[in-house]
């Protein structure tokens, strides 16, 4: 052998073996590299803010800030001064400590809170410190900026998704988003959400981005989340919960012409914004736990009350429409009416008056109201016929039906039919005096301040309402309700006689204190028997004052219902509340400002109280 | 003589594959550098492209002019060259500038110079020298000779600490072979490679128990087949075998430079690391192993482009051809290599002189180590240690030593079939 051939053989092999290992390496990849994945591409994930959300005038209800919270990964720590850091950070030193065990507990490795929620200027101030103290820092997260306290019963709230939310399959969700738990926030979610972007790119070994990764091909565009505007009025929204302090009880306001909800107040309520940090269970608890005031509970959505005398407007229509009565027809009032051998309905109307419907509106005459509604039902062949007819009547407006508006909360109330009755009644042979209590809107009926609000539009109209709804536009795209329109089984000729008598209500009848001088009012008051169940027994209440209205008469632009518990006789709250509510939309000002002092101060707290004293009490004092 | 004659004689083959390789290298370096605004010292990378294109011409250059001059002056003047270098190589001690904790090179402004590289040549034309002296008469004097040659500046070089380079100088001895040296001398030093890895792999005492117990039962194989001298070559292998183990184990611990400790470490998988100094290797392959068939494309490797690999202008250029243009070509890479080598290895046997015949070897011995160990470290197949690959890597010493390589083995083999050695230069412009 020459040293050509050892040189050669030599370059043969050395070529064999690296071409064989390059083989191994380039073609079989034995390494099982997955291509350049594993770290060169970096996943972003963008997360676009959430919308804003405007009132009718484009006024802002809700945006977004930026808050700090104090985070630590235990395993990193090293070993500090924990009185100063305490201090630094303004929590005592047990509790410091306390926290610490606990995100230990939770885990070394991950990041755990300490402190929530920390000011633009605390944040600013604690990061310069923060490089002594290794394993702790600030983490940067958005949440909904509320500039109304007034407008929760409509707008909900935010808070941080439970890990559960996280886990469902496709989640678009991850730690610290937030998602909308109740009303506006609930309902628009994913406009409100948009969507989120996804960014693949490549980094370089100092982790600086060098490009996108195959020119953005995979990239997952981020679709901007839509802002709201509402249907709300922001000033009137805020006027309405401040009417409402101390006091228990819901205001709905809808423009007649659309369908627009103005405003939608229910009280006692909570705050959004404390609300929105979910690891602040304590405000949640405080708030769930309240099971007198039930804050959580929607009063003007959720809560089913008896109607009272303001029914009598809509038997007074349906007693027109089935020719029951007609406007010559007068009935007579005793201080009341004989119904039965020994039952007798009250009434204010002095001897041997005598009321047509007109009248009857604007004295709230149970009489005459009990006379036609008997009348009404035992005018058929049977009475679970006629009350079929009257249920009929009545759910055309509205009642008893969930309304399909654009909020996530509700209640269908409730309007008995005949069936219904011929269950209770069984083998009674029953009549139209069986159920008259119907006729004054108190028995069976139950409805909620939304749908007495949406039936007061309804009149208002004349004969037909549109769907309330709370947004009006998505984006800068208008909602359309294509099937909005809804047309009430009464003939319009038949509401001309029963809005004078509304109208007559605030000028000369039972309501003259919610009169506005330049604004025609129309209105019908009415005062609620009720009874709670207190100690295993059946016990009144003070009775509950409501009010419906609409104005101006000939072109209403508002119709309202208000509902406020235990308030009495309606022109005590009620009344007032709505016709100052009415003036504040229609004219911007207030010209009463006694009244509306003493809307604004009044208190029904003691009221509140009574139940819970424990010694008998009296009532409508 | 006509064209075509010439063309016949002229390595042309060499020539392309060369020119290929510088094509190839200035596109790669430029596809390492060109979108990088700066290196982590902070120095800019913009200008190495066109450092590296003035380097190529200044080879082109020198390597023209070294191709015109006559064998007879190489042969004259080795020995003056043979003795610059090594001048040059003992002054670095003095004025020479440390880089990466090597004091490799002489700086002039912004060119440097690294005479470890020169080195290369001139200790290969010395050792022709000494070969074109003897004639037919070698002697064990001679291989004496030549191995000291070979040894002063790779002593010089151990010393700098350039590790890497002194390593490929044992190639050199490959020229011994048959020449004085046999086969038992070459698995000697194979044995000796294989009892240092032992000893680092089992340690200095396990090492030691292996060898007695080998030894012991070497001895009743050899006693068995009554093989004379069975015992004393016995006791005399495995006394040397421990004194190698003891060598080692101090050289390793006192001699050897903690880095280079720490990567043979890896290599031998004494140490998981893929932070520290297991980093370039990773990278390395991972950029590698991004390639697969058709490579990524130029200007679109993600390690190439996002900086991974540290040096990859330098040593580790041969990632950024196989990730850009895979397997493939890497494949046209290993080949135009292994052929050149192949081509300068059959045309150097044809010399009868024997100056141009280990001259050439000697070339091929080089190029042949620079790409075995280069390519092989960056696969993972050798220990990481700072080799370039000849004509591909960015530096202008290294690029210059092997374009006179080059240079000087055409000029030879063009004369070969000249009527004598001595006769007038060729003239390349005629052929070209």
């Amino acid at each position: 052998m020459t040293s050509k051939k050892l040189l050669i053989i030599l370059t043969a092999v050395i070529s064999l073996v690296l071409i064989f290992n390059l083989f191994n390496i380039q073609i079989i990849n034995t390494w099982g590299i997955n291509y350049t994945d594993r770290i060169t591409i970096r996943t972003q994930k963008v997360k676009p803010e959430r919308g804003e959300i405007y009132d009718r005038y484009g006024n802002l209800l809700v945006t977004n800030k930026v808050i700090y919270n104090l985070m630590v990964i235990p395993n990193e720590l090293e070993k500090f001064d924990t009185i100063k850091f305490a201090q630094t950070i303004g929590i005592s030193t047990s509790d410091l400590k306390n926290q610490i065990q606990q995100a230990k507990n939770y885990s070394s490795f991950l990041s755990s809170e300490i402190r929530t929620d920390l000011s633009d200027a605390a944040s600013v101030s604690l990061n310069e410190k923060l490089w002594q103290y290794p394993g702790f820092y600030l983490e940067k997260n958005l949440v909904r900026d509320y500039k109304t306290t007034a407008a929760y019963s409509l707008l909900g709230y935010t808070n941080e998704v439970t890990q559960d939310e996280i886990n469902q399959q496709n989640s678009p969700y991850s730690l610290r988003d937030h998602i909308g738990r109740s009303g506006i926030e609930k309902q628009y979610e994913s406009q409100l959400k948009g969507h989120k972007g996804v960014r693949y790119f490549l980094v370089d070994k100092f982790n600086r981005e060098i490009s996108s990764y195959e020119k953005g091909e995979f990239d997952i565009p981020i679709e901007k989340a839509e802002n709201l505007t509402l249907t709300i009025d922001k000033n009137l929204q805020q006027y309405g919960f401040d009417l409402m302090n101390d006091k228990r009880g819901a205001i709905v306001a809808i423009e007649p012409q659309s369908g627009e909800v103005l405003a939608l107040i229910s009280r006692p309520g909570y705050d959004s914004d404390s609300l929105q940090r979910s690891k602040d269970r304590k405000y949640f608890n405080s708030l769930y736990n309240d099971t007198l005031n039930r804050p959580f509970y929607n009063r003007a959505l959720q809560a089913e009350y008896a109607p009272g005398s303001t029914f009598k407007v809509l038997n007074g229509l349906i007693g027109l429409h089935e020719k029951i009565v007609t406007t010559q027809t007068n009935f007579t009032c005793n201080y009341g009416y004989q119904y039965a051998p020994n039952a007798h309905m009250a009434c204010r109307c002095p001897l041997g008056t005598r009321n047509n419907i007109t009248q009857s509106i604007l004295k709230s005459c149970n009489s005459f109201h009990a006379k036609l509604y008997t009348q009404l039902i035992d005018s058929e062949r049977s009475p679970e016929i006629a009350v079929n007819k009257w249920n009929h009547h009545v759910m055309s407006f509205g009642m008893g039906d969930y309304l399909n508006y654009d909020l996530p909360q509700g209640s269908s109330g409730f309007i008995p039919n005949g069936d219904y009755y011929s269950k209770i009644y069984d083998d009674f042979f029953w009549t139209g005096s069986s159920i008259i209590s119907n006729a004054i809107g108190q028995g069976e009926i139950l409805v909620t301040p939304m749908q007495l609000a949406n039936f007061t539009a309804a009149v208002a109209n004349r004969g037909f309402y549109y769907k309330p709804h709370f947004v009006k536009k998505i984006g800068q795209t208008p909602t359309q309700f294509n099937d909005s329109k809804r047309i009430t089984t009464i003939d319009s000729i038949h509401f001309g006689p029963i809005i004078e008598g509304m109208h007559l209500t605030i000028t000369n009848g039972t309501a003259r204190i919610a009169n506005v001088e330049a604004i025609d009012i129309c209105g019908k008051s009415g005062t609620v028997e009720n009874f709670i169940l207190l100690h295993g027994k059946k016990t009144q209440l003070t009775d509950h004052s409501v009010f419906i209205a609409f104005a101006p008469k000939d072109d209403p632009k508002v119709a309202i219902a208000v509902y406020v518990e235990n308030g009495y006789w309606s022109a005590r709250w009620a009344a007032p509340i709505a016709s100052l509510m009415i003036e504040k939309y229609l004219t911007g000002q207030i010209q009463r400002k006694n009244l509306e002092n003493r809307m604004l101060e009044g208190s029904l707290v003691a009221e509140y109280l009574k139940p819970l004293s424990g010694t008998g009490f009296l009532i409508n004092q | 003589m006509s064209l075509n004659v010439h063309l016949y004689r002229f390595d042309l083959f060499s020539l392309i594959s060369y020119l290929l390789l510088l094509m190839i290298s200035l596109v790669m370096v430029h596809s390492v550098t060109h979108d990088k605004v700066f290196s982590p010292d902070g120095l800019s990378y913009a200008p190495l492209f066109y450092k590296h294109l003035f380097s190529i011409l200044l080879a082109l250059v020198v390597g023209i002019s070294i191709y015109l001059l006559r064998i007879n002056f190489l042969i004259n003047y080795s020995i003056i060259a043979y003795g610059i270098v090594i001048v040059m190589l003992v002054g670095l001690f003095v004025f020479g500038q440390s880089i990466a904790g090597s004091q490799s090179w002489y700086r002039l402004g912004s060119i440097g110079l690294q005479p470890s590289e020169l080195a290369k040549l001139t200790t290969v034309l010395m050792v022709a020298k000494i070969f074109h002296n003897s004639h037919r008469k070698f002697k064990r004097k001679n291989v004496i000779w030549v191995l000291g040659v070979i040894a002063l500046p790779m002593f010089l070089i151990l010393l700098q600490p350039d590790f890497g380079t002194a390593i490929t100088f044992l190639f050199l001895s490959l020229l011994l072979y048959g020449e004085g040296l046999g086969l038992v001398s070459y698995l000697s030093i194979f044995y000796v490679g294989i009892l240092f890895m032992m000893t680092l792999v089992f340690g200095p005492l396990r090492s030691t128990l292996i060898i007695l117990l080998l030894a012991y039962l070497t001895y009743f194989i050899l006693r068995r087949y009554n093989i004379q001298w069975s015992r004393t070559l016995s006791i005399l292998i495995t006394a040397c075998s421990l004194g190698i183990i003891l060598i080692s184990s101090f050289a390793y611990q006192n001699v050897m430079e903690s880095h280079h400790r720490n990567r043979l470490e890896v290599f031998l998988g004494l140490k998981k690391d893929n932070q520290n100094i297991g980093y370039h290797l990773h990278q390395s392959k991972m950029a590698i192993a991004d390639g697969r068939l058709l490579g990524t494309g130029l200007f679109k490797g993600p390690r190439t482009l996002g900086n991974f690999i540290p040096e990859q202008h330098n040593d580790y250029i041969f990632t950024a051809v196989a990730e850009q243009w895979g397997f493939l070509g890497s494949l046209l890479l290993i080949g135009l290599y292994t052929l050149l080598v192949y081509r300068v290895i059959t045309r150097a046997s044809l010399h009868r002189s024997r100056f141009e015949k280990i001259f050439s070897y000697g070339f091929a011995c080089f190029l042949l180590s620079h790409f075995f160990i280069n390519i092989g470290m960056n696969i993972g197949l050798v220990p990481t240690i700072g080799i370039p690959l000849p004509y591909m890597s960015y530096g202008g010493s290294n690029l210059l030593t092997f374009t006179l390589f080059l240079a000087i083995y055409l000029s030879m083999d063009y004369r070969r079939l000249s009527v004598k050695s001595s006769s007038t230069p060729p003239n390349l412009f005629r052929v070209i």
